[in-house]
């Protein structure tokens, strides 16, 4: 599968992109500025497209699927203005729905409190892109985890719609591993769900969804 | 039995003190009767006082007198420097530098307008799994931390600026994509414990390179997988016939290893420029096997090879291992004599041969055991020796065929980064590996009673030294070091440290007057040459 990454700013997304690789999908690589493509290429990328040289709407021609890890986002993270960016979001799922991309995967990264249950806090700005995305006709699945850490990926997490012992973070080598398993796991096809480090095989926790 | 209990704390008292009046008595009878030492002669007892604190003095300095830029050979900054880069991977520090501001030393000159950390050149494609320590509580007398696992970035050299050695001249170049390696430490100088914990976090890092020594290349040299240098001295271990003479076909057998990735002749080292010398009973059966050598037997190596006397001889030498082994071939020198080193050079371009790199050692430098004379006098500090070399290179117009490797106490990224301006294509370290594999300092390398376990072959030391804990400090230690190079390079205004150069840095003297880093061995011709070029572009 043609799958568009954005957010390979981040250590999750560049696992994102090896771990499309691997699998055998053809990732292309969304990001900020040309000098990071070796890097993606590196990684397994098929295709990227920098935003120095293409226009953001072009990246989304011919794919199949999008995986977006709004954490960072190519308008975000060092030396950018804003931590999340939401209009980004907004204007990929518009994007989407413009060059026919039928699967959308969505991750966002949740504060301790807001992983206790699906409906808290729907007034927060992040909610709104979520909804937008359930709102229209593309398969969605949102990814909602706990802190992003820097260590090596277990393979193991925890998912449901609540999560009740939460142990406030995941490796974001698993983070990536769940969106890309997403992916092409009917179980999770348009479902909103929690995700962090726990006890239970990825592919498991998320057939159990 | 309750007379007994009654009795027994005033028996108990009562043998305590007796016991050390009966102490004392002795040795103050011993220290009255023995010939050896005078202060002891006349102050039985109390002059013992003397000796403890003489002998115990490098560490009562080091943890109690000195403040932090003091001490040599490294003062407790730069010894604090190396063990957190490798404990905790971190560099950050809180209010200002403890850096002696009015003492002369090289400066990095900061860009006005500073690259940005995305448009550095950086590959971290790769991740790497390491462990750091995390404090959790700091106390006035404790400290809670716990060791935590930790996903990290390489920060290698993408492979265009990736350094490599003896492209165009061997069947097997050398390609490395970082800069800074460990620098020749020998099994039997380092014990088994600490050749492996080195050994495996330089094969987790990757991008590095491990120099065996000139004892030999050992199991545990091989047992982590990293890129290796296998140095061969003039006593050829590990390359040698049973009569002493360089043994081709072993020599064959070894460039044959897959992580064996280059070879160094040790011509001179700068801690010690005299053949080795190993005690019989330091000679057991597996150092024998590994320098192919007697069992038992004391050896005293040449100070020089037999094989060859001159540049010439050298480099045919240096020509017919790199056809035999198909790997480059690297000769190691101390610089002293500038006349050696320009016929050196002279002989690089006339024949057209010579090594594939340089290794530059500081006269500062030296795990090793040697004798004080040879340590303080002999050989040109690093800072000197690695420009002329440089300089002398270009003028021969060969400095191209050659890498710089430049060795002598660069132990932090920014004297890393003055040595890469300075010349210097790579950068070799060897007692900053030591402590972040747990050495003190204590100064006892040529004994064999290291206290940390790390210079020792003895068993019962290196039980100290715990291989799977120390691994994870080399490898964060040397990526730490990678990390900070292109910190220093985005201030520099360069996008990778393969690009310093001498305009990067400046000299301060210790009265604050600043001067740019120029040519060392600039003539009064060559200056009234630059001159005239610089009227003629006005």
């Amino acid at each position: 599968m043609r799958v568009l990454v954005i957010g390979t700013e981040d250590m999750t997304g560049e696992h994102v992109v090896k771990q499309l690789a691997d699998r055998h999908h053809s990732p292309v690589a969304l990001v900020g500025a040309e000098n990071k493509v070796e890097e993606m290429v590196k990684l397994g990328a098929g295709d990227v497209v920098s935003l120095e040289s293409r226009d953001f709407s072009s990246a989304f021609s011919g794919c199949e699927a999008v995986i977006y890890l709004s954490s960072a986002s190519p308008r975000t993270g060092e030396g950018k203005p804003i931590l999340v960016d939401h209009q980004t979001v907004i204007d990929s799922v518009e994007a989407a729905k413009k060059h026919g991309v039928k699967r959308f995967v969505l991750m966002n990264t949740m504060r301790a409190k807001e992983m206790e249950s699906l409906d808290s806090g729907t007034n927060d700005v992040k909610y709104h892109s979520e909804e937008l995305l359930r709102q229209e006709k593309l398969t969605y699945t949102v990814i909602r985890t706990s802190m992003p850490v820097d260590k090596p990926g277990i393979g193991k997490v925890e998912a449901g719609p609540s999560i009740v012992h939460d142990k406030g973070e995941i490796p974001k080598e698993d983070i990536a591993s769940v969106l890309v398993k997403a992916l092409d796991t009917e179980e999770v096809f348009n479902k909103t769900f929690h995700v962090t480090s726990g006890e239970i095989l990825i592919d498991e926790a998320l057939q159990r969804l | 039995m309750s007379k007994l209990k009654n009795y027994l704390p005033t028996v108990l008292k009562g043998s305590a003190v007796l016991g050390t009046v009966a102490a004392a008595a002795y040795f103050y009878r011993k220290d009255d009767t023995q010939k050896q030492h005078s202060i002891l002669r006349n102050f039985p007892l109390i002059g013992r006082i003397r000796y403890m604190t003489e002998q115990i003095g490098p560490e009562l300095r080091q943890y109690l007198f000195e403040n932090n830029n003091e001490g040599t050979p490294f003062s407790r900054k730069e010894f604090e420097d190396v063990v957190k880069a490798g404990k905790y991977k971190e560099r950050l520090i809180g209010f200002g530098s403890e850096r002696d501001f009015n003492e002369a030393g090289y400066y990095i000159r900061n860009s006005m307008f500073p690259n940005l950390r995305e448009e550095l050149r950086i590959d971290n494609s790769q991740k790497i799994n390491t462990k750091v320590y995390e404090v959790d509580e700091e106390g006035l007398l404790t400290r809670k931390e716990k060791r935590e696992d930790r996903q990290i970035e390489p920060y290698f050299l993408r492979d265009e600026d990736a350094v490599i050695i003896g492209g165009e001249t061997c069947r097997n170049p050398f390609k490395l994509k970082g800069l800074v390696g460990q620098s020749a430490m020998s099994y039997g100088a380092l014990g088994e414990n600490a050749i492996t914990a080195l050994s495996r976090g330089l094969g987790l890092a990757g991008g590095t390179w491990m120099n065996t020594g000139e004892g030999g290349l050992s199991k545990y040299h091989l047992s982590g997988n990293p890129d290796i240098m296998m140095q061969i001295g003039p006593g050829l271990f590990g390359v040698r016939t049973p009569g002493g003479e360089f043994f081709w076909e072993e020599f064959k057998k070894k460039s044959e290893i897959e992580q064996v990735k280059a070879f160094e002749i040790k011509l001179a080292q700068g801690a010690k420029i005299r053949g080795g010398h190993i005690e019989g009973q330091k000679v057991t059966e597996e150092i024998a096997q590994i320098r192919l050598v007697e069992p038992g037997q004391t050896i005293n190596s040449p100070n020089r090879f037999y094989e060859f006397r001159n540049f010439n001889e050298l480099f045919e030498f240096v020509e017919r291992m790199r056809d035999v082994g198909g790997k480059p071939i690297g000769i190691k020198i101390v610089v002293g004599d500038l006349d050696a080193l320009e016929e050196m050079t002279k002989t690089m371009r006339d024949t057209g041969k010579g090594p594939d790199f340089i290794t530059v050692d500081g006269g500062e430098g030296g795990t090793g055991a040697t004798y004080q004379e040879l340590a303080d006098a002999v050989g040109l500090p690093i800072m000197s020796a690695l420009p002329l070399v440089d300089e002398m290179l270009k003028k021969y117009g060969v400095r191209n065929r050659v890498k710089l490797i430049a060795s002598g106490k660069l132990t932090s990224p920014d004297k890393v980064a003055v040595a890469l301006a300075m010349g210097a294509d790579l950068v070799n370290i060897a007692r900053g590996f030591m402590i972040s594999v747990g050495c003190i300092m204590a100064e006892i390398c040529h004994t064999n009673h290291c206290p940390a376990g790390v210079a020792t072959t003895d068993s019962k030391l290196q039980e100290g030294l715990v291989i799977e804990e120390k691994q994870y400090r080399v490898a964060n230690y040397v990526i730490s070091l990678r990390e900070g190079l292109f910190n220093l390079a985005a201030a520099a205004g360069i996008d990778t440290p393969t690009k310093f150069e001498r305009k990067h840095i400046v000299h301060k003297d210790e009265w604050g007057r600043v001067s740019p880093v120029r040519d060392i061995t600039l003539t009064p011709e060559k200056v009234e040459k630059l001159r005239n070029k610089e009227k003629v572009e006005k």
